[in-house]
């Protein structure tokens, strides 16, 4: 019996070794069509050179984590054991959702729209509006508006709302009562006291409402923590649909795909850059996602005046990435600094600039917080950030107009 | 390559098993020699040559000690040699940058120029090197044969289950073993339910209390309030001990795998009762390697109660030094020095005295706080972090606080069971159980902890760095 069950133990040993390097002998099928929405790293050939600069050890792990056909299955059963470990008490609020077309995400979190800490991250974070703070983003935004303005530009607010205002109804309900969520979502207040200053305020929220009474596709993907395709282009349609209206300049919306024709004329600060990177990055989605907030993807420079000023982390890393991408000039790509932007950052597209759209998701609780809570966080100091592109914008525009 | 990547079990493993298994027994020394290398060179390719360098000069060395053996002086001669060569290469590599930055002030004041030159640091070399000293001085007392075949010494050096964080293996220990190739089911079948095992502590233990230990040491030391300081303390004990634990069963299981009988290398350290038992327990492989290495020919206790206390302050300052130069290891080392001394000087009589559970909790008090010194990123962090463990922190919410506590709701169970599990009492429980149903635990509990492993993160192991 002992012997049996010994051999018994190394079979399944060896055979559970042995699994990952099946995709050697022929079963790619099963596995492309599983991860059709993510990109596979083809096994490059093993030269000495890639050895030694470990490019292809990095390659081969990334291959073979990815490549792995019973990786989905894992995952889930592994949360599920996680589950059963603690009881149930502690678990991922979990969906049973298909994978989004179009987004690629991290493997781990399939099936998975919330995770608790995320959620009580966010929701006791939340502080009474403490109106100073409030106050002082108000006059910032005006004056960015003013000078807008005056200078011949246009200039929108978009608040981006983020999964949990997105998203409540999928909450359990403890978490909602224990967290007070219905304070949470302040977004139409917010958006109402803006446009009451003339401050030309999006509110993303509603347009979120609405756009998932018409839809059932996913604004927020399971696995994700960025805005769908579908989202951003709404976003941004909302956004031309502003400003045509304005009548200052028109921008043209593509009938089937909703992208705007007229880039050059815009400038996106955007802090959830990674939400147009999900749209191009990734070979297998080119048909199905056409959508930027303000940008076509149509693998060519775009044009001289294009610039983007990336507000969020990651954004020297994300440049790059635009940089290679061949998107955009690369002499026409500006990185907003943590702090202490500098005119000469924006010297190249100041004289044709004609509207400026600022777009932020962490807005909710930067306010919420009056940056409390942010303090060690710089990314997320709105006041900060504005500050600095305000004021190098300004002399910018200064210094184009002496010339 | 780490033992729980993906590449390790997906591809090293079952091509090794295959080829290894597949060659007659004269050439497996070989097929492992190579994989060992490969291993070794798959994460860092430049630092295999570092190895290979010392591997040849020390090959000679042990040979040429081996033929001197009757001539005491010259053969001492070519000892000295050996260590001047083999610790000049662990100096060069591990702490020459520290030294250097440490000599900075000193030298600005004397108006020089000292630049910090930055060297990567071999990994694994702290422990290849002692196994080298070890195997000189061992040869050059008569305790072993220099192994004449080099490719056999190569494979002693480099045998990859142990090459790059231990256990530290003698020469002695397997020996006879380099020349046994025969494969032994019985011995295969153990070797990879230890290796089963060392993967689990690793895997489901270690990783996910240093999910719990990294938020809290992540977070600014003046935002940890005192349960969560204690939290983030005890996780990370829990986790150096799995980790470490850990990999020691896996490479005492792929070793035996192999025929290499390795030793033991951990005794339920935790279940200890003074500092003098703790390394009694605690790597085992190092503790002892000091003591007869270091501590018995600087004259151990055989030259008066100062000089003894002496010994033992310096074999516990290096060994600090040992793990890391960095100054908090150094104060590690130390912090357990002292505490050695000062049992020796008469605490053990009063701890002797005490019920065994209050002499755990002593132990288990001062080891904490060792701990806190050992992961804290420097000096000022850690008295920080004590001072919050020990000083009543009040509670603030920052922004770490949800993820802490969602960690700790995740996974108070698993660390609770760590916790059982770091006693002997859990050994005892599952030895009553009949071998029938622990060979069916172990094939679930393998086939769902080679699931984690397939699906989790990027996993490096504690002591890799050493």
């Amino acid at each position: 019996m002992n012997r049996f069950l010994k051999i018994a133990y190394l079979v399944i040993f060896f055979t559970a070794l042995a699994l990952p390097s099946l995709h050697f002998f022929g079963v790619k099928e099963s596995w492309h069509k599983i991860y059709g929405a993510e990109r596979i790293p083809a096994l490059p050939a093993l030269t000495l050179k890639g050895f030694v600069d470990r490019s292809y050890q990095s390659t081969l792990t990334e291959h073979f984590s990815k490549a792995f056909f019973l990786r989905n299955t894992f995952y889930t059963t592994s949360r599920q054991i996680n589950e059963l470990a603690n009881l149930g008490l502690s678990h991922p609020v979990g969906l049973r959702g298909s994978r989004i077309e179009g987004k690629a995400f991290d493997e781990r979190n399939v099936g998975v729209l919330f995770e608790e800490a995320y959620v009580q991250y966010h929701l006791r974070c939340r502080r009474d509006l403490k109106p100073e703070g409030f106050d002082r983003t108000i006059a910032l935004l005006k004056d960015f508006d003013d000078f807008c303005r005056t200078n011949g530009m246009d200039f929108v607010f978009q608040s981006v709302p983020d999964k949990l205002q997105t998203y409540p109804d999928y909450l359990p309900t403890w978490l909602r009562l224990c967290w007070n969520y219905e304070n949470y979502p302040i977004q139409p207040f917010v958006a109402e006291v803006f446009n009451g200053k003339g401050i030309k305020t999006i509110d993303g929220l509603g347009l979120f409402n609405g756009l998932r009474k018409e839809t059932n596709t996913w604004l927020y993907p399971p696995g994700g923590a960025h805005m769908t395709c579908l989202a951003s282009a709404r976003l941004a349609e909302e956004i031309v649909r502003r400003v045509n209206a304005a009548g200052r300049i028109h921008l043209d919306v593509n009938p089937l795909t909703g992208v705007v024709e007229k880039p050059d004329a815009v400038w996106s600060v955007d802090n959830d850059i990674s939400q147009m990177l999900n749209c191009w990055w990734n070979p297998h989605i080119d048909t199905n996602c056409h959508y930027f907030p303000v940008f076509k993807h149509d693998n060519k420079v775009m044009n001289a005046g294009s610039v983007f000023v990336l507000g969020d982390c990651f954004r020297e890393q994300m440049a790059l990435i635009f940089a290679d991408s061949g998107l955009f000039a690369k002499d026409k790509i500006a990185i907003s600094k943590r702090k202490g932007q500098k005119p000469e950052d924006f010297k190249d597209i100041i004289g044709d600039l004609k509207l400026v759209v600022l777009t932020f998701q962490s807005f909710n609780s930067a306010l919420l917080n009056d940056g409390e809570s942010y303090k060690r966080e710089p990314d997320y100091d709105l006041d900060e950030e504005l500050k600095s592109i305000f004021a190098a914008l300004r002399t910018a525009k200064l210094q184009a107009a002496r010339r | 390559m780490v033992f729980t990547s993906t590449v390790f079990l997906g591809v090293f493993l079952p091509a090794l098993f295959a080829l290894y298994f597949l060659a007659n027994t004269v050439a497996r020394p070989y097929v492992l020699l190579v994989f060992s290398l490969l291993f070794y060179a798959w994460g860092e390719p430049s630092a295999v040559l570092v190895m290979i360098a010392l591997m040849v000069v020390n090959y000679g060395l042990g040979i040429c000690i081996g033929a001197s053996r009757q001539k005491r002086g010259w053969a001492r001669l070519l000892v000295a040699l050996g260590v001047v060569i083999d610790l000049g290469a662990l100096i060069s590599y591990k702490y020459l940058g520290f030294f250097a930055a440490n000599l900075v002030p000193v030298a600005k004041l004397l108006g020089f120029n000292v630049t910090v030159p930055e060297i990567a640091l071999p990994i694994g070399i702290s422990f290849y090197v002692f196994q080298i000293l070890s195997y000189l001085v061992d040869i050059y007392r008569g305790d072993v044969e220099a192994q004449r075949n080099p490719f056999k010494f190569m494979l002693y050096v480099s045998l990859f289950p142990q090459l790059i964080a231990g256990p530290i293996v003698r020469y002695s220990t397997i020996a006879a073993d380099i020349d046994n190739r025969e494969a032994n089911f019985d011995n295969i079948v153990a070797g990879v339910r230890r290796f089963g095992i060392g993967l689990a502590k690793k895997v489901l233990v270690a990783d996910t209390m240093a999910s719990i230990a990294d938020v809290v040491f992540g977070a600014p030391v003046e935002s940890i309030p005192c349960a969560y300081a204690w939290i983030g303390a005890v996780a990370y004990t829990l986790q150096i001990y799995f980790d470490f634990s850990g990999y020691s069963d896996m490479a005492i299981g792929l070793g035996r795998v192999f025929n290499f009988r390795m030793l033991e290398n951990f005794d339920h350290p935790y279940a200890s009762c003074s500092v003098q038992e703790f390394w009694r327990r605690w790597h085992i492989s190092l503790s002892s390697w000091f003591r007869d290495y270091l501590y018995i020919p600087l004259g151990g206790n055989r030259k008066g109660k100062l000089r003894t206390y002496v010994n033992m302050f310096s074999v516990f300052f290096l060994c600090g030094l040992w793990h890391g130069a960095a100054w908090n290891f150094v104060v590690w080392g130390v912090y357990h020095g002292v505490g050695l001394v000062v049992e020796r000087a008469g605490l053990k009589n009063a701890i002797a005295r005490l019920p065994r559970p209050v002499a755990n909790l002593y132990l288990m008090l001062f080891v904490i706080v060792g701990w806190v010194l050992f992961r804290a990123p420097d000096l000022q962090y850690a008295v920080g972090y004590l001072g919050n463990m020990f000083g009543g922190a009040e509670a603030a919410f920052t922004s770490f606080v949800p993820s802490i506590e969602f960690a700790v709701l995740n996974w108070f169970l698993l660390m609770a069971a760590g916790v059982v599990a770091s006693y002997p009492v859990f050994d005892r429980l599952v030895a009553r159980v009949p071998e029938a149903l622990r060979l069916v635990g172990a094939t679930v509990l393998f086939f769902v902890v080679y699931m984690v492993a397939m699906t989790s993160a990027y996993s490096p192991f504690i002591y890799f760095r050493f």
